[in-house]
This record gives structure tokens, sequence and C-alpha cells, in this order.
């Protein structure tokens, strides 16, 4: 009896749990498909984000950019070039790029981009150390103090330019004038010998020590011109006067304030690969290097000199797009701009618009990533327009008040022409790019009456055409030192004709027509990651007149971010 | 360097014997790519198809060997370079969208039987059934003269 209770209960025992593993299994495949389902939700969802984040082809916001620091060493063969007196010759670090790009794009094929620069610039003068004590005069940007009432009277900021006109005022509140023809001073009777050498002169509103002067450059009392006219123009106006220095009330401490600069900013319809259409501020889409652009992208940190001799940027509207070809890719670009011009970004000073273009073939085929040529062209007018005060003054009221009128003259006109070709190479692990340009300006207008006499180092030569080209090759190692790659590159330039300049700075500055200059660039390039690049340069610039020849080693650092 | 060799040695050994199915979804129209067009939509050059529909390129995982084939013989870019050419075009301010890097061949497979505007490519022996495979330049993966081999 109790033998077959025990087995009853073995068996049942057995039952209950076979069925018990039954019911787990059953859940456990329940368990299973569940997991099964939720993950292939999951990848539902994220396929959807997947695909709807594509359909807007880019993210709706997103802010990236770029740093860029170097150390240098100049050596100039003339400390008093012009070269000499705007980049030192001392070993130097400098923070030279903090570039941010912010992209919107609000709905499908729309996009607003913009890159910012920041910069140190103007970086003007602080009172305490940097003015000249000989001349140090506590000027007052854009205002002066009328001795007649001791009231500190504002001067307009005109729209004109970036010039903010000043009248710089001296220790015992009366303004000043200074004269700044640093070659030949001012001529006062026309005899060619400057009359009034360059310095800081003395203005008293009583009419002593005023000087007047006709479109001649003689005096004269009925339509006086003061001759304060060319410090409003002058280079030392723009350097050195402009006060950027403030003390920080948070910590008493001196600051001396910096800019931002807009590299471009546009907003673009994308509907299809082979039409876009652009509007805002662009770079110029001249060759392969202004293209480019950006220092993370180019092998060497030095910008060709072919780059100076058409404008950077423009503002304006622009049409592009890639046509795809049975083997290569044709791009086209298009564009109408205001041209060039001090203000170009918010005025353009003639009717006139420029327009250019650029068309590149493509071709690329397996280990043969590039092969590209390219032609540009630009077409544009430029106004250089000369900015004045004009004081008139009563000569037989002294006490009275002078007024102050602010004048804008065409000081000349030309047209300008730009042609390019380039062409680029890249297969193996080889680069080999180059660049032609020709330009060539033709002068439309020249005012004579200023250009005639006092004003004769503003104006330019008449034949300033310009051939101008650079070869560079690079060559990547087929070896990496842990993920580190290294491009060894070289570049040859050459510049020939007048280089016709007018800006503080330019490398070209009092070339003649027919003279040519060299830079010959050697330099290693280091790509720790895809991020991080390292550029190592020795640069060596012969010109055809020697003072102002130099050579320079630079060592950049570059990270994108 | 070391890494640099072993991995042109594996890919050598890999190429004898591998090679890449192009796949799209089913009801996608198209039939047959170049490898000029392949190129131009990993290197985001193109970005739409022909019907205007915007394009989803999917990539393997970056250490999948027919990643490197893929790189090697349709883009010409190792993956490092291609990173670097896209950080470059973000520089130059282009419109573009990356290829999106998938967990698997699998998860692409998955991806692109759902989404009619993907493209992927996976190892051509584990193609399913739910996608289509595309002639690369008129061939199919089981033509002996397939070019992405």
């Amino acid at each position: 009896m109790s033998k077959s209770l025990l087995l009853l209960l073995t068996l049942l025992i057995s039952v209950f749990s076979v069925f018990a593993e039954e019911q787990n299994e059953e859940k456990n495949k329940k368990i299973e498909e569940l997991e099964q389902k939720l993950e292939e939700l999951s990848t539902e969802v994220e396929i959807l984000k997947m695909t709807t984040d594509t359909e807007q082809k880019e993210e709706k916001f997103k802010i990236y950019g770029f740093f860029g620091s170097r150390f240098q060493d100049a050596d100039f063969d003339n400390d008093g070039s012009l070269l000499g007196k705007y980049f030192t010759d001392n070993p130097t670090f400098s923070q030279t790029h903090l570039n941010l790009y912010f992209q919107f794009n609000p709905i499908k094929n729309w996009k607003v981009l913009s890159e910012i620069r920041f910069l140190y610039a103007p970086k003007g003068m602080s009172y305490e150390s940097e003015i000249d004590e000989s001349t140090a005069l506590p000027y007052k940007a854009n205002s002066f103090i009328d001795p007649n009432t001791g009231i500190q009277v504002d001067l307009p900021t005109y729209p004109t330019g970036d010039l903010i006109y000043q009248i710089p005022v001296q220790a015992d509140g009366t303004p000043a004038i200074l004269v700044d023809n640093f070659e030949t001073g001012i001529d006062l009777n026309g005899d060619g010998m400057p009359d009034l050498p360059p310095g800081f002169y003395p203005v008293d509103f009583n009419g002593n020590h005023l000087f007047f002067l006709d479109g001649t450059g003689n005096i004269d009392s009925l339509d006086p011109i003061l001759i304060a006219s060319p410090v409003v123009s002058s280079i030392s106006m723009f350097e050195k006067d402009f006060n950027t220095y403030f003390v920080d009330v948070s910590n008493g401490l001196g600051v001396n304030w910096g800019g931002v600069k807009i590299e471009r900013a546009w907003m673009e319809w994308t509907p299809y690969n082979y039409f876009n259409v652009r509007f805002g501020k662009f770079f110029t889409p001249f060759g392969i290097w202004n293209v480019d652009h950006g220092l993370p992208v180019l092998v060497s940190p030095r910008v060709p000199y072919v780059l100076k001799y058409m404008p950077e940027s423009q503002v304006g509207l622009q049409t592009y797009g890639t046509i795809y070809l049975p083997h290569t890719d044709l791009d086209y670009y298009l564009y109408v701009t205001n041209g060039r011009g001090d203000n170009f970004e918010l005025n353009d000073n003639n009717e006139n618009k420029s327009v250019g273009g650029r068309l590149r073939l493509n071709y690329s085929h397996g280990a043969l990533k590039q092969l590209s040529i390219g032609g540009s062209a630009f077409f544009g007018v430029y106004t250089e327009d000369y900015e004045y005060i004009k004081l008139k003054f009563d000569i037989m009221s002294p006490n009275s008040n002078p007024t102050l009128t602010p004048i804008t003259e065409t000081l000349y006109e030309y047209e300008e022409t730009t042609v390019g070709v380039d062409f680029k190479l890249q297969a193996y692990g080889f680069e080999v790019q180059t660049e032609y340009l020709y330009r060539t300006l033709d002068y439309t207008y020249f005012n004579d009456h200023l250009i005639g006499n006092a004003y004769t180092f503003f104006a330019p030569e008449k034949l300033p055409d310009i051939n101008a080209y650079y070869v560079q090759g690079a060559y990547t190692l087929p070896f990496d030192l842990k993920g580190i790659q290294f491009t060894p590159y070289g570049r040859y330039e050459n510049i020939e004709g007048y280089l016709e300049s007018r800006h503080p700075g330019d490398l070209a500055q009092g070339m003649d027509k027919d003279e040519e200059f060299n830079v010959m660039s050697v330099g290693l390039n280091v790509r720790q990651n895809p991020y991080v690049v390292y550029k190592l340069d020795y640069t060596k610039a012969d010109y055809d007149f020697d003072n102002l020849d130099f050579s320079m080693w630079t060592l950049s650092a570059t990270i994108s971010f | 360097m070391n890494k640099y060799i072993v991995l042109v040695i594996l890919l050598a050994l890999f190429s004898l014997s591998a090679q890449v199915a192009v796949i799209v979804h089913p009801d996608n129209p198209i039939e047959d790519i170049s490898l000029r067009d392949l190129k131009r939509i990993y290197l985001c050059d193109k970005g739409d198809w022909d019907n205007g529909k915007v394009i989803l390129a999917l990539n393997l995982p970056e250490d999948s060997p027919e990643r490197l084939l893929f790189h090697g013989k349709v883009l010409g870019y190792t993956v490092d370079d291609l990173k670097k050419y896209y950080i470059d075009k973000q520089i130059k301010g282009e419109n573009f969208r990356e290829p999106k890097d998938q967990k698997s061949d699998l998860m692409v497979q998955v991806v692109v039987s759902k989404a009619d505007i993907a493209i992927g490519y996976v190892p051509a022996d584990k193609v399913g059934s739910k996608v289509k495979v595309l002639k690369v330049e008129g061939k199919l993966p089981t033509d002996p003269d397939y070019p992405i081999k």
C-alpha cells in the first residue's frame, strides 16, 4: 500500500515538474519573443529617426570650428620696410585663428551658414604704455573739447567705410591736426617742396596756425580746406589712434578689446545637385585655394600671394552646382556681387555690379582621387573714394565756431579683369596643384584735382598688370607612426608686374612695374589624427629690389572641432 | 606601422575571396550603379536619388574587412583619410551628410529593407531576401569580373 502511494506521489511530482518546465519554457519563449519585438521596435524607431534626419539632409543646428596658433621667427632684410613695420622679426607666438561656424538647416534644402573669426584687432594703444610722449595727446575718439565753452563736442561717425573721424585734442583741450604725409610732407605753395613736415600742428579757434588750401595746394581763405584732411585717411590714424583699452571694473586690470570678422555668412537653397542658389557673403569661387580656404584643410600655413589679387570674399548672389557627366563631374559657379570696396558688405559705392564664375572638370577613379582642371574669371569696377572733413571757418569772425563737413570724393576708378586657370592631381599619396592668375586694371577715371598735387602718394600707376602663379607638391608617406601621418611639401610662387598696393602690410608695396618676386616654401605637414594637424614651414622671399627680402620659420598647430 | 602592414596583409588575403554586394530597398527602381556614382554617394558629393529623395548611405563597422575592401576599391580612401575628408568638407562649408555606421551587416540589411532611401553594402554571401542586390558596372557579385572584390 505504502509502496503504491509512494509510486503514485513520485509519478504526480514528475508530471507536475514536466508541466512546470513546459510552462517555464513557454514563458521564456514569450519573453524572448517580446524582447525580439522590442528590439525590432527600437530598430524601427532608429530607422525612422535616421530617415527623418536624412530627409533634412543635415542636423537642424550645428556649431563647429577650428583653432589655430603658431610660433614664427622672421628675418627681414630691412627692418624699416613696411614688412618690418607691421610684422615683428622677434621670435614670437601668435594665436591666429579661432573660427566658429554656425549652421542652421531650418527646413529641407535650406541652409544658413556663418563663419565668425575672432580677432585681437584692432588692438589699439593703451594710454599708459604705448603713446609716444613727444606727441602724446589725450585725444578722445569722435569728440573734441570746444575751448570756447569747455564742452565736449561729439563728431558724427559716418557710415562710409570703416572710418571713424577724429580730431585729436591737445592736453589743454584745443584740437590739433596731424600731418601724416610721411613721404613728402605737404606742399603749400606748389613748388614741389614740402612746406609742412609731418607732425602734429595745433589749431586754435581764433584762426591762428590754421592752414587753408585750395584745390591746387595754394592758400585759399575763401573756401578753405583744413589741412587736417589727410589725418582721417592716414595709416597712423587707423592703426594707432583708436583707443581699444579700458579698465575692467571687476578687477581693475587693463583690457585691450578685440573684434570679430564675419568671414562668410549666407543662406542657400539647395534643391538639386546641379542647381543651388546662395545669397549673402561668400568666398569668391576663384581657383583652388580660395575655395578650400580653411586653415585645417590646407597643407601649408601660409596663403599663396596669388590670392592677394582677387577679392577674398564678396557679397551678392551666387548660383552653383555639379553636373554629372559619364566619367567626370562639371562644377560651376556664377555670381553677381557688389565687388570690391571698403564697405562692400553693406554698400556698393558705384553703380556697376561685379560678375564672375568658375568651371571645373573633375575626374576620379579608384586610387586616382582627383584629377581636375578649372578656370575662373572675375570682372568688376572698383571705385576708390577719398574721405575727409572740410572745415569752414569765417576768417572775419575769428571767435566763431568752425563748421565741419564730411566730404567724399572719387579719387579714381578702374575696371578690373582677373582670369585664372588651375590644375590638381591627387593619387597614390601625391598631390600636385597649381594656379595661374592674370589681372589687368583699366583706369576709367582719375581725380586730377586730388591726385595731381599733394595727394600723389595715393595714386597708383596706370598699368598694373599682374601675372602670378604657384606650383605646390606634397607627398603623404605610405606609412604612419601610431596613426600619425607625415606629408612633406614644397611650393614655388612667382609674381610679376607692377604690384599696386595701397594697403599697409601688403608685401608688394613699393614695387615698380615689371618687377617680380619669388617665394619658396618647404615644410612638413604632420597630421596626428583627423582633427589635429601641425605644420612646420620655411619660407624665403626674394624681391627684385633688396629691401623687402625676408625669410620666415613657422610652426603652426590647428585643431578642428 | 605594424598595424598598417597587418591590415594590408589581411585586406590582401581577404580580397582573394571576399566580395561586397551593394544593396538597396526592393522598391528602389535602380538596378545598376556605377562605381563613380557609388563614390559620389559615399564621398557625399551626391545626396539625392534621381527621384529627388535624399540618399541614406550606410557603412559597415569601421573594423569590418568588407568596409576596408569597399573603401579601397570604391572610394580610394582609408577610414582615417575619409574622416579627414569629411572634416575638410565641413570646414569648406559644404552641404553634406556623412554615411551612417551600423553595428553589423545584419543591421545594414534591416535598415535597407525598411528604408527605401537607403543604400548599403554587405558581404555578398550574407545577403538576405528582403533587400535588392544592385549590379555594379553591370556586374552582379556572382559574375567573375565583379569590380568590388
